[in-house]
């Protein structure tokens, strides 16, 4: 009855695995939408330019 | 410029992928049992092999389109090649940091050159090379030949982790199959912890797919502004 085995506490390490899981998703998805915005805004801006390009040769 | 929205059926799978992600936590954390030797830690299993095989998978995915843009140089085969790199860099982040954890109360130690790890790191810095190498060249139709040629040689990495653990003495145990004797973190899998296991595997490769729409969407977009930059500078 003294070598009866009993389950270790490892939750530690379990927490710490599935932190790693949450970070890198939750920060390549984050990733992601920072890139996007940033796109969209320089598109943006161009069309923006372009417009205005446009006004100015007219005028 | 609707093309920047997403599709209707991107933001269905999109969402599939969010809650198919909250229903296999539920499958991981309640639905499957406590392993009664490693204890939870074993729970870091399910993502862990998941995350390993969305890695082989990306680098396969990018392996088809690396050989389907030599043959065709159709662009947006290069540009999924690219996408599915990057996809496949970030798993295989989570699966070698995942798997340095789960060893720590198993192997007693964070790291150990055995010849899985030590295969799925070369593999990782392979392709983490090949999205640096990728900008370090100037003319675009070179950089995606080479980029081709580069993730289709790069390839041969991925067999090489998948095997290691058959083929070597380890101390990493293999799921599917027997292990080496000398394995370590070895366990029977109950019905509730297979269902866990593949609804997991199903999961991350839903992910995989939304992630990478997004990603060649995104790389489209950066086609795009980079073109509409080179007009206007040719305009003025």
């Amino acid at each position: 009855m003294f070598l009866q085995e009993i389950t270790p506490d490892t939750s530690f390490y379990m927490l710490l695995g599935y932190a790693v899981f949450a970070i890198l998703g939750a920060g390549y998805v984050i990733s992601l939408l920072a890139r996007s915005r940033k796109l969209r805004r320089e598109a943006e801006t161009i069309a923006r330019i372009q417009v205005e390009d446009s006004e100015q040769s007219l005028s | 410029m609707s093309a920047v929205q997403p599709s209707r059926s991107l933001r269905i799978l999109t969402i599939s992928a969010f809650l198919l992600v909250l229903l296999s936590l539920y499958m991981v954390f309640v639905y499957a049992p406590r392993e009664v030797v490693m204890g939870a830690v074993q729970r870091v299993f399910y993502y862990h092999v998941a995350a390993g095989w969305i890695g082989a998978l990306a680098f396969l995915v990018t392996l088809i389109v690396s050989i389907l843009y030599l043959a065709t140089n159709n662009i947006i085969l290069d540009r999924i090649a690219v996408s599915s790199v990057e996809i496949g860099v970030v798993f295989t982040s989570m699966n070698i940091a995942s798997g340095s954890i789960w060893a720590r109360p198993i192997w007693n130690t964070w790291w150990t050159w055995d010849p899985r790890l030590t295969t799925a790191t070369v593999m990782w810095l392979l392709y983490i090379a090949y999205l640096m190498l990728r900008q370090g060249l100037e003319d675009p139709e070179r950089q995606r030949r080479f980029a081709a040629v580069y993730g289709i040689l790069a390839f041969t990495s991925v067999p090489l982790t998948f095997l290691a653990i058959r083929i070597w003495r380890t101390i990493h145990p293999v799921v599917i199959g027997s292990s080496d004797p000398g394995a370590e973190g070895q366990f029977d899998m109950t019905m509730r912890m297979r269902s866990a296991f593949f609804f997991s595997l199903f999961t991350f490769t839903v992910l995989y797919t939304t992630l990478l729409w997004h990603r060649v969407r995104l790389e489209g977009l950066a086609c795009r502004v980079a073109i509409m930059k080179a007009r206007l500078l040719h305009d003025r």
